[in-house]
Formats: C-alpha cells, sequence, structure tokens
C-alpha cells in the first residue's frame, strides 16, 4: 500500500472513530443532563448521589446505564461483563493456538502470530479477566452484602474501571509478544522476532492497567473496613469481604515495586540503562509482584467457595475463624514465595533454600482451606447439587489437583527438569480454569436472575456447560502435565514430534472448553429473552452473619427452581 | 433507557469483538511480513553479494541499466550493499509474487514499469529501512543480509518512491 492511500484509509477511519466517539458522548451527555435536571427538581445538587439513592438496595440489573452511572453496583457491573468480554476474547485465542498445535509444525498460525496470541492470551485472562472479575464481584455484591454506610468514591471507581479498559485495549492493539513477564532485554526488542513492533505501546498498557487495578483495591479495601454498617463486625463479615480485604492488602503492596519498574522498564524503551546490562532484577521485581497475583486470582474464589457452599448446604462454614485464618496466611506467605519461579536463575542456594520451604508451607492454608470446604459439606444433612455447586465441587478437585503440581515444582530438584515444560502450564491451567472460570461461572449463574431482572437460565444448558468445561479442562490439563513431565517445552508454536499424541489429547480438551463456552453464551442469549417470572434478588447479596444457619426461604430463585433437582 | 435484552446485546457484542479482534490481528502486518520475516540464523547453502544505488529516479541511475532485474539460488544469504546517491530516504523492500513460472515472470515484466504499484501490494519486508538510508548519510554503503529460502519471483522497491525505485528478483529452484 502506498503511503497516500494509507494515509487516506486511516484519515477516513479515524474520521469516522471521532464521530462515532462524539456521538456516544453527545447521547451520554444529554442523558446526564437529563437526569440532572430530574435531580435538581428532587433537591439534588448532585446527580451522582441521585442515581445512587435511587438505586440503592434495589437489585441492579444489566442496562445501558451502567456506563454512566457511578454507583458501586454499576462499577461492579461493568467490571463484570467487561471482564466477561474479554474472557471470550482471550478464551477464542487460546483455543486458536491449540488447532494451530494439531501437528508437530505450525498449522494455520506462523510462530510469530502464535508467540503474540500466547502473550494476549495470558496478559488479557489474567489481568482482564480474572483480576476485573475480581474486582467486578466485589463491586457488586459487597455494597449490599456489607449494607455499606456511604459510596461517594463512584467517580474514582469509574476512573479506575474506565483506565483498565484502556489499559487492556491498547495492550491487545500493540501486538505485543513480549510475554506476560516482560522480561527484558525481548520486551526492549521492538522487532517482529522480538517483542513486536510496537511493544512499548504495549509496556505502557501494563501500567494503565497497573493504575487502574491498584485505585479500585484501594477503593475496595476502603469499602470493606470503613464504609462497611456499624453492626456488621469484622467477625461477622461474610468470608468473601474477608477474602476481598487479603486480596487487596496484596494486591497494593506487591504492585507498586513493579508499577515503578515497568516504569523504568519503558524508560529504558528510549534509553536503556536500566536493566539492560541486568535483566534478572527486573525478573525479582516481576516476580515479586507475579506470584501474588496468582494467588488474587484464588482468593476472591475461596470467598465465593465458601459462599456458595454454606448456601447449598444449609450450613454454616465447618470453622469462620480457620478459614480466615487460612486466607490470611495465604496472603502473607504469597509475598514470601515469588523466588521459586526463578529457582533456576542462579539466586544462589541460599534463596533457592528459602524459597522451596516458604513454598512448601503454602500447602498449610491451602490444606485448611481445602479441608474446611470438605468438613462443610460433610457435617450437611442434605447438598443440593446445583449447577454452581457442581462448579464448586469441581473448583476443589481442580485446586487440589493443581495445587500439588505447584507444590512439586516448588522443589528445586523437580523444577530443574520440569521448568519451561508444559507441566507448569498444567498446574496452573488447573487452578485458573478449574478454580478462577469455574467459580466466576458459579456466581455468575447464581446472580443471573438478577442481571437479566428476574429471568432464570436454562439448567439443562447450564450443566452441560459444567459438564463440558470440567471435562475438557481436566483433560487438558492433565495431558499437559503427563507430555510435559516428560520434557514437552511450553510456550513454542511447535514441538517434537514424540509429544504429538499429549498436544492432541490436550487440543481435544481445549475445544472441548470452548464448546462448553459457547453453550454459556448461547444460554445467556436465549433465557435473556423470555418472559421474566422470579424474583430478581439472589441469596449472595443479602446476608451478612456467616456463623448463623441459614433459613431455607434464603435461597433464592435457582434454588428453588432446582429444588426437585437431585439431592445428595 | 432499559436494555430489553441485554443477553442477545451482550452475544453480539461478544462476536463482534472477537470476530474484530481476530480479523485486526489477522491483516495486520504481523501476520503479514512473518512469512517473509526471516527467521535469525537462517541455514543457507550460497552467498551473493549485491550492490545496489538508491536513487529517486531508480535504482542503479547513472550505473548502469535502471532498476535491474536480479537473480539468485534459493537458500541463499544475499549481502546487500546499498549506496545513498541523493539527499532523499529510501527503503529496500521485497514482496513474493509467487512460484516461478515463465507466464507470471513476463507478466511481472511487461506491467511494472507502467503500474508497478500493482505487485507492491502483497505482504512485505523490508531489508533496508529509512534510518539507514537517508540524506544525513549521502554517498555511505548501507550493510544488510536477507537469506533467500522460497524460490520464486519477488519484487523490490523502495517505499518512498514506488512509482520510479522497482525491480524484479528471480530466486531459482
Amino acid at each position: 500500500m502506498s503511503t497516500e492511500s494509507l494515509l487516506i484509509i486511516s484519515g477516513v477511519v479515524l474520521s469516522a472513530v471521532a464521530i462515532l466517539v462524539f456521538l456516544i458522548y453527545y447521547l451520554v451527555a444529554t442523558k446526564g443532563s437529563v437526569v440532572a435536571e430530574v435531580a435538581e427538581k428532587s433537591g439534588y445538587q448532585d446527580k451522582d448521589v441521585f442515581i445512587r439513592d435511587q438505586t440503592w438496595g434495589k437489585p441492579r440489573y444489566l442496562s445501558w446505564s451502567v456506563l454512566s452511572a457511578n454507583d458501586a453496583k454499576s462499577i461492579g457491573l461493568r467490571y463484570i461483563f467487561t471482564s466477561l468480554l474479554f474472557l471470550f476474547l482471550a478464551g477464542a485465542i487460546g483455543v486458536f493456538m491449540r488447532i494451530s498445535l494439531v501437528d508437530p509444525n505450525p498449522t494455520i498460525i506462523t510462530p510469530i502470530v502464535y508467540n503474540v496470541l500466547l502473550t494476549q492470551h495470558a496478559v488479557l485472562m489474567i489481568y482482564m479477566f480474572a483480576l476485573g472479575s475480581a474486582i467486578g464481584l466485589a463491586y457488586y455484591l459487597l455494597p449490599t452484602e456489607l449494607r455499606l454506610k456511604r459510596d461517594d468514591l463512584g467517580r474514582y471507581s469509574s476512573f479506575a474501571y474506565w483506565v483498565w479498559l484502556l489499559g487492556g485495549v491498547l495492550f491487545f492493539i500493540s501486538q505485543s509478544s513480549m510475554r506476560w513477564y516482560m522480561y527484558p532485554p525481548l520486551s526492549l526488542q521492538m522487532q517482529t522476532y522480538g517483542a513486536g513492533l510496537y511493544n512499548s505501546v504495549g509496556i505502557f498498557a501494563v501500567e494503565l492497567i497497573f493504575i487502574g487495578v491498584l485505585m479500585a483495591s484501594i477503593i475496595v479495601l476502603r469499602i470493606i473496613l470503613i464504609d462497611r454498617s456499624d453492626d456488621i463486625p469484622l467477625s461477622k463479615m461474610p468470608i468473601f469481604a474477608w477474602a476481598m480485604v487479603f486480596t487487596a492488602i496484596m494486591l497494593i503492596s506487591s504492585a507498586l515495586p513493579l508499577m515503578v519498574g515497568v516504569a523504568m522498564l519503558f524508560y529504558d524503551v528510549f534509553n536503556p540503562i536500566f536493566f539492560l546490562k541486568d535483566p534478572l532484577t527486573f525478573a525479582v521485581i516481576f516476580w515479586f509482584w507475579g506470584h501474588p497475583v496468582v494467588y488474587l486470582a484464588v482468593l476472591p474464589a475461596f470467598g465465593l467457595m465458601y459462599d456458595v457452599i454454606t448456601r447449598f448446604t444449609k450450613r454454616p462454614m465447618y470453622s469462620y475463624s480457620s478459614g480466615v485464618f487460612s486466607l490470611g496466611l495465604l496472603m502473607i506467605l504469597s509475598e514470601l514465595v515469588w523466588g521459586h519461579h526463578l529457582l533456576n536463575s542462579g539466586l544462589g542456594i541460599d534463596w533457592v533454600l528459602f524459597f522451596t520451604t516458604s513454598s512448601f508451607f503454602v500447602a498449610i492454608p491451602s490444606a485448611i482451606t481445602i479441608f474446611n470446604m470438605i468438613a462443610t459439606l460433610w457435617t450437611a444433612k442434605k447438598i443440593r447439587i446445583t449447577t454452581p455447586m457442581l462448579f464448586v465441587l469441581n473448583a476443589i478437585l481442580d485446586f487440589t489437583l493443581g495445587g500439588v503440581a505447584g507444590v512439586m515444582l516448588a522443589n528445586q530438584s523437580v523444577n530443574e527438569i520440569a521448568h519451561g515444560t508444559y507441566f507448569v502450564t498444567g498446574h496452573f491451567h488447573f487452578i485458573f480454569v478449574g478454580v478462577t472460570l469455574g467459580v466466576f461461572m458459579a456466581i455468575f449463574y447464581l446472580l443471573y436472575p438478577t442481571f437479566s431482572h428476574g429471568r432464570t437460565y436454562d439448567t439443562r444448558l447450564a450443566r452441560w456447560h459444567f459438564y463440558f468445561t470440567a471435562v475438557g479442562s481436566f483433560l487438558m490439563s492433565v495431558s499437559w502435565e503427563v507430555g510435559g513431565f516428560i520434557g514437552m517445552p511450553r510456550a513454542v508454536a511447535g514441538y517434537f514430534p514424540q509429544f504429538q499424541p499429549y498436544q492432541d489429547s490436550a487440543i481435544l480438551g481445549g475445544v472441548i472448553i470452548g464448546i462448553g463456552q459457547l453453550i454459556f453464551l448461547y444460554n445467556i442469549a436465549k433465557s435473556w429473552s423470555t418472559v421474566p417470572t422470579v424474583d430478581p434478588s439472589n441469596i449472595l447479596e443479602y446476608r451478612t452473619e456467616t456463623n448463623d444457619p441459614i433459613e431455607s426461604s434464603d435461597l433464592g430463585p435457582i434454588a428453588a427452581k432446582e429444588e426437585g433437582g437431585s439431592g445428595v | 433507557m432499559t436494555f430489553k435484552n441485554a443477553g442477545i446485546g451482550f452475544t453480539v457484542i461478544v462476536i463482534v469483538v472477537v470476530a474484530l479482534s481476530f480479523g485486526y490481528i489477522g491483516v495486520s502486518h504481523i501476520a503479514a511480513s512473518s512469512s517473509l520475516t526471516p527467521p535469525p540464523h537462517a541455514k543457507t547453502n550460497h552467498t551473493a553479494y549485491t550492490h545496489l544505488w538508491a536513487d529517486a529516479n531508480g535504482w542503479d541511475y547513472n550505473h548502469g541499466k535502471i532498476n535491474p532485474t536480479l537473480y539468485y539460488n534459493v537458500t541463499t544469504l544475499v549481502h546487500w550493499n546499498v549506496t545513498e546517491e541523493d539527499n532523499a530516504p529510501h527503503t529496500l523492500t521485497i514482496a513474493y509474487d509467487g512460484a516461478y513460472s515463465v507466464a507470471l515472470f513476463d507478466k511481472i515484466n511487461s506491467t511494472i514499469a507502467t503500474s508497478p504499484l500493482t505487485w507492491e501490494k502483497s505482504p512485505s519486508y523490508t531489508i533496508i529501512g529509512t534510518n539507514l538510508l537517508t540524506g544525513l548519510n549521502t554517498g555511505q554503503t548501507v550493510h544488510a543480509t536477507y537469506p533467500f529460502l522460497k524460490g520464486g519471483i519477488y519484487t523490490y522497491w523502495c517505499t518512498v518512491h514506488p512509482t520510479t525505485m522497482f525491480g524484479i528478483i528471480v530466486v531459482a529452484g
């Protein structure tokens, strides 16, 4: 394409985008002024306060207005549905990469595109889906669970959301292939075979994501610790609130060093004075954040798993205090084990021993958590096996399998042979697909009547969604763990022919997961078309005293609908 | 304004965003150029040295035949020496036009002079960019290598002067 035609086309496209953006701004501003007028007539000076008071305590369902209203629940809905959108994008990328590996030589996509897709899959899944959905659920569930006294940080939350979204979109546009851990010197090589031509944009986008996530987690921390109702003491908070407290503290304390590091890396793009001669320093700074961030994806999920289990067994948690204690211990330990990602990088034997030992200690709070969940199930008279419950039970299984693999990897002698293989990929996909994705889906189904203003999802399709996700994830991760343990290298566009059985069964698993998510998408669209039939309130939002037995009337519409279902 | 059917709306948004994103990756430079981008440490069996003079009036202007046709064997590592002749910026960019056949060569050879842009639309790769060939170093020679790993007919040109600086490369084998 010649320069002139490129200029003409880009000029036309940019003008069209500008007109569209202005149109959206015009519509939002017009609507805002109408709302402001109504608010003024009702005696409000600030329209945001007016909207908050109008929607306060009512079930909040999805509509366009969540994009302009700044109350906590609207922010929550924005985060939840945006992260769901990114889940589908990053998931489609993942399935695409899988299919390309059907043959030892790259098939559909070239190695360069594979590297780009690999980076995008990782970054979008972790920062946009896992973190976004955790923050979104906190914004959505906590205001009613904790009966907030005030909700006055809406504009900051909104800013955090837009910055986070801008970061995610920019990162995708940058077509970065620097891997999610951004190691220099690769991340400083602006070439197609390096980190991508526009990787400086990618580094900048990561910084934007950090700013958004950091702001949001500070606000979540304030919601829980300062703004909650006076009659809910810390000892009576829902366990999800505790999980979010630990998540937010962990995030705030570990993100800041890497934010400085990423800023230095961005400077290095133009004037390499920091990391080019000393790349290990960046690796250390990165994993100081990188290990906590993978716990950020499971800690909120643990809190939600407890909530789902207590509701479908009608039992209080087996031990509330040990549950909170183990989540807190997980937070502390997560900050002490990051070196196990660098066991083979020459940290020295003293540090390796320290990190190996501390990583083994992680097994203790994890085991307490799993024991607590199983004990709650064990003491229940009756367990209602609904779709959310199935996802949570599967999460317990997958966390155990993935966690054991993680403890194995933390052993230096195993790590020496298993690092950089698909064993690692299998380990964390067990946890990410089984726990992070599974629990998000469980909660999404529980909240579906609220989101959709009183509609119920198709339980048969939801079951199929669960079976496809659980079976596919198990098949994929197990194939990777077995293949990885005999030396199948990860993160490459091709492989040696002897690994084909493991790759092909993982592809089958990946495709099955993909089909399951398509069923889920179809279920959303189909069920939303039905006439609203049920009370849009849900069982997650309106209960605070975690230690008290639950009345059956608390179990919302879905539980009632599935009442006739299979009970154990 | 309430969403009458937010579920279908969301589903449509998901499908559109995923399709656009894949389209974006698909048509972007990484997909296009990756077929011509040489892998690091590519294995080659022959070596050739080619000297070109970059002038806005045509390659090798004032140095024999203008816009010469270049011939190599497949798996040749070509050492390009490009001399900046005028004060204008230049690039050395190539594109693959297809497997060798007399018909294709005749077609390109007969039309490239009248409509060179036709043959400069296929996925391209820039061997030497304007950062090296600028008016600042007029008279100097820039060196770069490119391995031809696939036989066929290529075109080469300067993206700044695509209508005057263009030529054909034939890679036999």
